[in-house]
């Protein structure tokens, strides 16, 4: 039966669908924003493994269909989280909103099934391009100006990507297929860094907590299932065996961004901003998880990978619906800080309760989705024998639990009553966060739901996330984050300030660029603009009569010299208002001399450059500077003589 | 969600959830030990899973070893993470506007 269903491309259905939006209006495009995503999910349930729909594009075939089961899995979760998240945004009255979400996903599903590097790059342009319409459709100055540096430093990514595709081109003998690259050459590091750009690796991550707590409130949500996990999923297609000398990178990295992240997010005020900050951290297990796997071989490998993509799955169901309540709670209080909230349950206990499911399956608590999938990448690390990385990634699960568990929670629903007058929000958020909370919950009590799509299912074939050692030292685990929560309460209080990252280099970095531009570049080239200007003024004035100005200047010069070597004197005066009186009439009648003068001076003129060419090869350069010293000195001479005369 | 509120606002209600905490506190390190040396037998039955199960690193030989950890990696981080942001990178909220 499955054979006789015809499918299309999911990619195609978002992006084609997108378009259509603006048509439809009211209970209608409700309808038809909710019946995208069912049928995208619908196409993915029945893609069958193999590569179709390929395209001639040059001598290339572009690839739109290459499925398999690492790639149907990431179908699975974008589509199931892109209808959680439509509803959620449901009631958004702007069609341009939709559209850009709707073209942001298909695009994000256009890389999933992509196999060849042209189209993951296309996708990729147009994944990063949709996207900032997210953040700027909120239309304060804040969002503007953070979606330009999003888009800015997408842009670099998408040129490295680029660059990296053509080295890769070279060295492979034209091929551009996406494969696993496990070796480094300039070619493969490329492609990496534009990966990893898009994956918040730090230092390159700043854009993401940069641009996602200014994206508008339902947009956030779209943007933390799809632009992260499309790059781990790359990740995972392309580099599950990449090391460097021998080091696993990506395996160090993971680990560093899982702790940098944890450890941004408890100084962070802003909720979004904090929940953004695990992004970081969440996907640092998963980077790390293709490191592992890069750094094992056979059934650990496996086993990391497909910790990966489960941990993967359940970041997007569980981090949409975190972003989904601290998004509610900002649409219905207004308010964004730690410092301005407070004891909100009591007003949005449903929010309270749907945020608390995400919370504890993001800390990996016993019955929640995290629970089942990031001890995967743990267990990897420990049948590994990385005891650093274990330790690390333990650590950080600590600092998400102490952030997003009990910290946030805290101070925004319980803690200190802000007396925020609001309500839950309206039924279609309400429900968007319900299926991403029963999805949660769903996975977290039947993992085997999710192991069973996994790509190597019967790599974790034995793991059992729920045996008595692994539960109780998680309980163990969180229950004393709690109890070092209650001895530092006062300490970890929430404080009204930002905190530094390394988008500092860009952002001082321009203005001290600006600055350039404006002071040392724009004088220079003002100044060879005004000399350029004052020469086509005189040009123009000397032009006008040039006999006239000639007599103008030599008289000018001759008058200077006369009251230098005289001083003042009657002839002196006389003669200067000639002069003002010709300069006032400039250019006044052209002055014709008579023919027999025009002839003698032409005349003149040759004999001078019969002079010139018979006589001056022979002279020194020293000899020719002489002479026509002499020359203006006897003319200069002269006509003071006449001057003086005249007065 | 009357009862919570009705719960949270009692002082005597709180102080009784506190009892609670405290309790499981000392009951999952109980549970710890109490895992750490049924594991043996329960390797004896059945001896393929155990030698899965079997800990990797030395420190997990502790029975109570992710409580201790927990504990101080939670004050290591919420001070550590505190005392680097007022030293190194927190600025006022108006710092990139100046």
């Amino acid at each position: 039966m499955i054979g006789e269903i015809n499918v299309v491309s999911p990619a195609a259905i978002f992006i084609f669908g997108s378009l259509l939006i603006p048509l439809f209006k009211g209970k209608m495009r409700q309808a038809y924003l909710l019946l995208i995503p069912i049928a995208a999910m619908i196409n993915v349930y029945f893609m069958q493994h193999g590569t179709y729909w390929l395209y001639p594009f040059m001598e290339y075939d572009l690839i739109f269909g290459m499925v398999d089961p690492l790639s149907k899995c990431f179908g699975y979760v974008f589509t199931i989280a892109a209808l959680a998240m439509t509803f959620y945004a449901l009631h958004v009255k702007e069609a341009g909103q939709h559209v850009a979400a709707f073209l942001y996903v298909g695009s994000a599903l256009g890389v999933v099934f992509a196999g060849d590097l042209f189209t993951i790059f296309i996708f990729w342009e147009v994944m990063a391009w949709a996207s900032v319409f997210l953040i700027w459709y909120r239309r304060k100055q804040a969002s503007i100006d953070a979606g330009f540096r999003y888009l800015m430093v997408h842009v670099v990514g998408g040129v490295l990507l680029l660059g990296g595709i053509i080295l890769y081109m070279q060295e492979s003998g034209g091929s551009i297929a996406f494969d696993a690259f496990n070796f480094a050459s300039p070619g493969t590091i490329l492609i990496l860094l534009g990966f990893i750009i898009n994956a918040a690796v730090p230092p390159l991550h700043a854009w993401l907590p940069d641009a996602y707590p200014e994206a508008t409130i339902t947009g956030a949500v779209f943007m933390t299932a799809f632009t992260t996990k499309t790059a781990v999923y790359v990740l995972a297609r392309g580099f599950p065996g990449f090391t460097i000398d021998g080091i696993a990178v990506l395996m160090w990295l993971g680990a560093i961004m899982a702790l940098y992240g944890v450890i941004y997010a408890i100084l962070e005020n802003n909720i979004r901003r904090l929940l953004a900050y695990h992004i970081v951290s969440q996907v640092g297990y998963m980077v790390c998880g293709v490191g592992i796997a890069a750094s094992a071989t056979g059934a650990i490998s496996l086993t990391a990978i497909d910790g990966t993509v489960a941990h993967a799955f359940c970041h997007i169901l569980y981090k949409g619906l975190l972003f989904m309540s601290a998004g509610a709670i900002i649409y219905m209080t207004g308010k964004s800080k730690l410092t301005e909230l407070g004891g909100l349950y009591k007003v949005m206990p449903l929010t309270m309760i749907f945020y608390m499911i995400a919370a504890f399956s993001i800390s990996g608590a016993p019955f929640f989705n995290g629970f089942i999938s990031k001890s995967i990448i743990i267990h990897a690390a420990e049948m590994n024998g990385n005891a650093i990385i274990f330790l690390m990634l333990e650590g950080a699960a600590v600092g998400t639990f102490l952030s997003v568990g009990l910290k946030l929670p805290y101070f925004a629903f319980f803690g200190k009553d802000a007396g925020i007058k609001a309500k839950d929000p309206p039924l279609n958020m309400l429900v968007g966060m319900g299926i991403a909370a029963f999805l949660c919950i769903l996975l977290g009590v039947y993992p085997s739901l999710l192991y069973n799509i996994l790509p190597y299912p019967e790599a974790i074939a034995d793991y059992a996330p729920y045996a008595a050692g692994h539960f109780v030292g998680t309980l163990q685990l969180l229950l004393f984050t709690y109890a070092g929560f209650l001895v530092l309460k006062k300490k970890l209080h929430p404080e009204n300030s930002i905190s530094l990252d390394t988008d500092w280099f860009y952002r001082k970095g321009s203005i001290l660029f600006m600055w350039f531009v404006d002071n040392p570049l724009t004088r220079g080239t003002q100044w060879t603009i005004d000399a350029t200007l004052v020469v086509k003024d005189f040009a123009v004035w000397f032009s006008r009569n040039p006999v006239e100005a000639l007599g103008i200047i030599a008289d000018t010069v001759c008058l200077k010299i006369l009251h230098i070597s005289q001083g003042t004197s009657a002839g002196e005066q006389t003669a200067k208002a000639v002069l003002n009186e010709r300069l006032e009439q400039y250019p006044g009648e052209p002055v014709r001399r008579d023919p027999i003068g025009v002839s003698v001076l032409l005349s003149t003129l040759f004999l001078f450059a019969y002079l010139v060419i018979y006589v001056l090869p022979n002279l020194s350069v020293l000899a020719v500077v002489g002479l026509g010293v002499v020359a203006v000195f006897a003319g200069v001479g002269m006509r003071i003589r006449e001057l003086m005369q005249t007065a | 969600m009357w009862f919570l509120e009705k719960w949270l606002e009692n002082p005597k209600i709180v102080k009784k959830l506190n009892y609670v905490l405290y309790a499981s506190f000392v009951i999952v390190c109980i549970l710890g030990v109490a895992v750490h040396f049924a594991e043996p037998e329960a390797a004896v039955e059945h001896e393929e899973a155990a030698e899965h199960e079997e800990d990797a690193f030395a420190f997990e030989q502790i029975p109570i070893f992710s409580a201790i950890f927990g504990f101080v990696i939670c004050a290591l981080l919420g001070l550590g993470a505190k005392a680097y942001g007022h030293n190194v990178v927190m600025k006022r909220e108006d710092y990139y506007d100046r």
